[in-house]
């Protein structure tokens, strides 16, 4: 049935877990509460996920996209975050933001299409995360190169905070990639970025993304100091993400890391993989979950005992339960709301795709196009130029 | 949260910009009692199997379609009795409603879904076109494959009344379950003249079961509103997925007391609106909702055209009719008037000049309308034309005219003359994306003044020519047909421009 074959990729990385738990590498400097809350994390990010996706199919909400065993990817990173840093997530990271405990309400509101500003006005933030998280960028690779834009403007102002922001495997072949990482290298910007290389672009498998060798090999050309890591080993991802961080801080410039994972489940609930892949080659790879592989070093640690499992578990379904409720409260925004805040002040094509929306729910002719009717005066004689017709 | 309301669970869209989808098996039975997240059914959609969960823990008491049915998004497929059901808050600014089985769909999901026939039909040209049969009005037809993708066609056009309807149904409604409305319009009774017993005045079966009972013991005829009322007095919401009413014996269950007995076969028949008859109505609603139509009538002296069409027919083994000479005759037209040959590019927001002149010839067929189009009139002789039309037309009754042919017009003309003795003139509709059609009615015998008193009868033929407003002012359109005039009432002035 596939029409692309897949390669599984090298395991040239580094790693230190082996997915049967066994430590191969020196485990980092963590405490054990904060490795069991690594743990937490991938349940949570699963247990929300998951519940999106079944959101999604009852028609609650229009999209999800899920992480499901590439959840390492992002926990593992954002967790070598310090407070005040910053990240820019895509819509596979739903972990950074579970970890750093980003409220899932408005995070559930939004996928039910609700406006920022009615999320704010029924779901105030009151604790806010200690990292400072962008929305969640649709649009790939662009929010790398604001990430970059903004290190840039944190080492300007000399400020030691760190950005970190995820791209993933198909979106470096896009030219915004290239951009940033070469503004970064050139200007020591403190940003980090992360290549969740899941081995598929929705369709597209990794070996007809790129002819070079690894995505970390992508770095070189810019200069900036590449780590390919096992991606499903959230203490590899964690170390070299540390790392580049440290070394970010201190000024010494960017780093890129690829993150070698698999993604296990469709691109999003408009995609079908099993038609354009082996779904069988998910048997190989459900061998290194992430979650696994954690959770058998824990218990051979001695951190996580079956009570604690269930507990962490139960805890996640009914916050990710109430989330959901309390996002249902929120009322769906007045359609109009989505050009509020868009610039800081308002265009002329803002106002007029305005009238155009007001006239089309209004059952009119959304077309003015032409004469700028159904616009307010002042904008009328925009449309015309000035001119009288 | 604590009492228990009914929740009608609507077929959503598991994709994106879904429209429909079959139902392929049901893991609960009516009866049934599911936690929310279990499985409540698997359906086939376009691109794939989907999984849906149960959208809350409940009873589930009824399921609305069998497997292998195929239901519209938004459609109600299941009803829960619930503690908790899974409803969102009011729309901002709206009023909150007090009726916990308050359609969910009236927020983005059914909306989008009908409103999404828009981008998600096909967007093939030269698929609309004319009735050369009915005489009155211009259709719009459809591809030869149309029945293999009938669906998006029959769902598209289905859905959105139906949702308009529920939303904008607030006011003056009466309240009941949608099983409860259909038994009443099946049963003829009008929901808003019975006295609910059900909480807020909600209308229980048993209410409409002793509303008729009453009615015949007081030997009155069933208490029978036509079903198109009861739709449309904005008491009672229609079923998503309604087509038009046909009240095909209405007349005899309305005048006959004992009529009750049998009212399971046929107050009105439903079918899918499917096939090519769907996409031609997709076609039809399309042209409609994005092109602002402006139809402009003309009259015009036929003698030399008959004269000519007589003389060619006779001169030419190949049959000669109208068709191939008015489709030549519009050729300079459109040269001289190239907005008229032009379409609007709805995604761009462009004017589409078009360098090539392909003219559609609406076509009635058993099935339906079909437009197929002579390609590159300019570049052929009327007998070519006349030969090309010949084949295609037959090919298109036939049904084997291959897609290609029903596409890639510029211009389409239709005959709204040919069929009945007593039509004046019909508004054709713009066979989208194109920008004009000229509809042709029949060459007619007609008192012509010749001077302040005196009349001859000559022979007259009606041109209507319908153009999309956006592009096309009324000055051009009649610059248009005058120059089109000018070649059928003297020919030698149309063949200088050839």
């Amino acid at each position: 049935m596939s029409q692309w074959t897949e390669r599984r990729p090298s395991e040239d990385f580094y790693r230190v877990l082996a997915p049967d738990g066994s430590v191969e590498g020196k485990p980092p400097d963590l405490s054990a509460e904060e490795t069991v809350d690594l743990y937490r994390s991938i349940v949570r990010t699963r247990v929300f996920e998951d519940k999106a996706l079944s959101l999604q199919r009852r028609g609650e909400l229009s999209i999800a996209a899920r992480s499901r065993g590439e959840e390492a990817v992002a926990i593992g990173s954002a967790a070598a975050l310090e407070p005040n840093d910053w990240c820019f997530p895509s819509y596979r990271q739903t972990g950074a933001l579970t970890h750093w405990d980003a409220p899932m309400d408005r995070a559930v509101a939004g996928l039910m299409g609700t406006e920022p500003e009615t999320i704010d006005e029924h779901l105030p933030v009151e604790d806010p995360p200690a990292v400072n998280f962008t929305p969640t960028y649709v649009p790939l690779a662009v929010n790398v190169t604001n990430a970059v834009g903004s290190a840039m403007a944190d080492r300007f102002d000399d400020r030691d905070t760190v950005t970190l922001s995820y791209i993933g495997d198909g979106s470096t072949s896009q030219g915004d990639f290239h951009e940033a990482l070469n503004f970064a290298g050139v200007y020591d910007a403190p940003a980090v970025t992360v290549i969740q290389n899941n081995q598929w672009a929705i369709s597209v498998p990794a070996h007809q993304q790129t002819a070079s060798e690894t995505f970390a090999r992508k770095g070189e050309a810019h200069g900036v100091p590449a780590e390919r890591v096992d991606g499903n080993d959230v203490f590899a991802v964690y170390e070299k993400t540390k790392e580049a961080t440290e070394r970010a801080r201190a000024g010494e410039g960017p780093g890129l890391i690829e993150c070698v994972t698999y993604r296990m489940v469709e691109h999003n609930t408009a995609d079908e993989p099993s038609v354009y892949r082996d779904e069988k080659e998910q048997e190989y790879w459900a061998e290194r979950d992430p979650l696994d592989r954690l959770e058998a070093y824990l218990r051979e640690e001695g951190h996580l005992d079956e009570g604690t499992i269930e507990a962490i578990e139960e805890e996640a379904s009914e916050d990710v339960d109430g989330a959901v409720r309390r996002a249902r409260e929120v009322p769906t925004s007045d359609p109009e709301r989505m050009f509020d805040h868009h610039l800081h002040t308002q265009s002329w094509t803002e106002r007029h795709q305005r009238a155009e929306l007001r006239a089309e729910l209004e059952g009119k002719n959304p077309f003015t196009d032409f004469d700028g009717t159904g616009l307010a005066e002042t904008d009328r004689t925009r449309t015309d130029g000035g001119e009288k017709r | 949260m604590s009492a228990t309301v009914t929740y009608e669970f609507r077929l959503p869209d598991p994709g994106e910009g879904l429209t429909e989808a079959e139902v392929d098996a049901w893991y609960v039975e009516a009866g049934e009692e599911i936690a929310e997240d279990a499985r409540l059914c698997e359906i086939e959609t376009d691109k794939a199997l989907v999984e849906i969960p149960a959208p809350c823990t409940g009873t589930v008491t009824e399921l609305r379609a069998d497997p292998g049915e195929v239901v519209a998004v938004g459609e109600v497929i299941a009803v829960f009795e619930t503690d908790d059901p899974p409803e969102r808050a009011p729309a901002e600014g709206s009023t909150p409603q007090d009726d916990p089985t308050l359609d969910p769909s009236t927020d983005g999901e059914a909306d989008e879904a009908g409103g999404s026939d828009e981008s998600e039909g096909t967007t093939e040209p030269g698929t609309a076109g004319t009735d050369t049969d009915t005489g009155i009005e211009a259709g719009t037809a459809a591809t030869a494959n149309a029945e293999e993708s009938d669906r998006a066609g029959a769902t598209g056009v289905g859905t959105d009344p139906a949702t308009e309807t529920e939303a904008g149904n607030d006011a003056g409604r009466v309240f009941a379950a949608p099983s409860t409305r259909r038994y009443a319009r099946e049963q003829g009774v009008s929901l808003g003249a019975i006295d609910g017993s059900g909480p807020n005045g909600r209308v229980l079966r048993e209410d409409v079961d002793a509303h008729l009972e009453s009615s015949t013991a007081a030997s009155a005829p069933p208490a029978s509103p036509s079903a198109g009322s009861a739709d449309s007095g904005g008491t009672a919401a229609t079923d998503a997925g309604t087509t038009a009413p046909s009240p095909t014996d209405e007349g005899a269950t309305m005048g006959t007391p004992g009529a009750a007995a049998d009212r399971e076969d046929a107050r009105e028949t439903r079918r899918p609106l499917r096939g090519l008859r769907g996409k031609i109505a997709e076609n039809m609603v399309r042209s409609k909702r994005t092109i602002p139509h402006v139809t402009s009538g003309f009259e015009c002296d036929a003698g030399e055209l008959v004269s000519l069409k007589e003389r060619l027919d006779a001169r030419y083994d190949q049959h000669i009719t109208y068709t191939p000479i008015l489709v030549k005759a519009v050729v300079p037209g459109l040269k001289q008037f190239p907005l008229v040959n032009a379409g609007v590019d709805d995604e761009s927001e462009e004017i589409i000049e078009k360098n090539y002149y392909n003219v559609g010839v609406a076509v009635h067929t058993d099935a339906g309308l079909m437009v197929p189009v002579v390609k590159n009139v300019d570049r052929k002789s009327i007998i070519e034309i006349a030969a090309e039309v010949e084949d295609l037309v037959h090919r298109a009754r036939e049904r084997t005219i291959d897609a290609a042919d029903l596409r890639g017009g510029s211009f389409t003309i239709t005959n709204v003359g040919s069929h009945g003795d007593h039509g004046t003139f019909g508004t054709p509709i713009v066979n989208h994306p194109e920008a004009a059609i000229m509809g042709v009615g029949a060459i007619e015998d007609k008192p012509v003044a010749v001077s302040e008193s005196d009349f001859e009868v000559r022979k007259r033929l009606g041109l209507t020519l319908s153009y999309d407003h956006r592009i096309i002012d009324g000055l051009t359109a009649s610059g248009f047909a005058e120059h089109v005039i000018e070649g059928i009432e003297e020919p030698d002035v149309l063949l200088s421009r050839l």
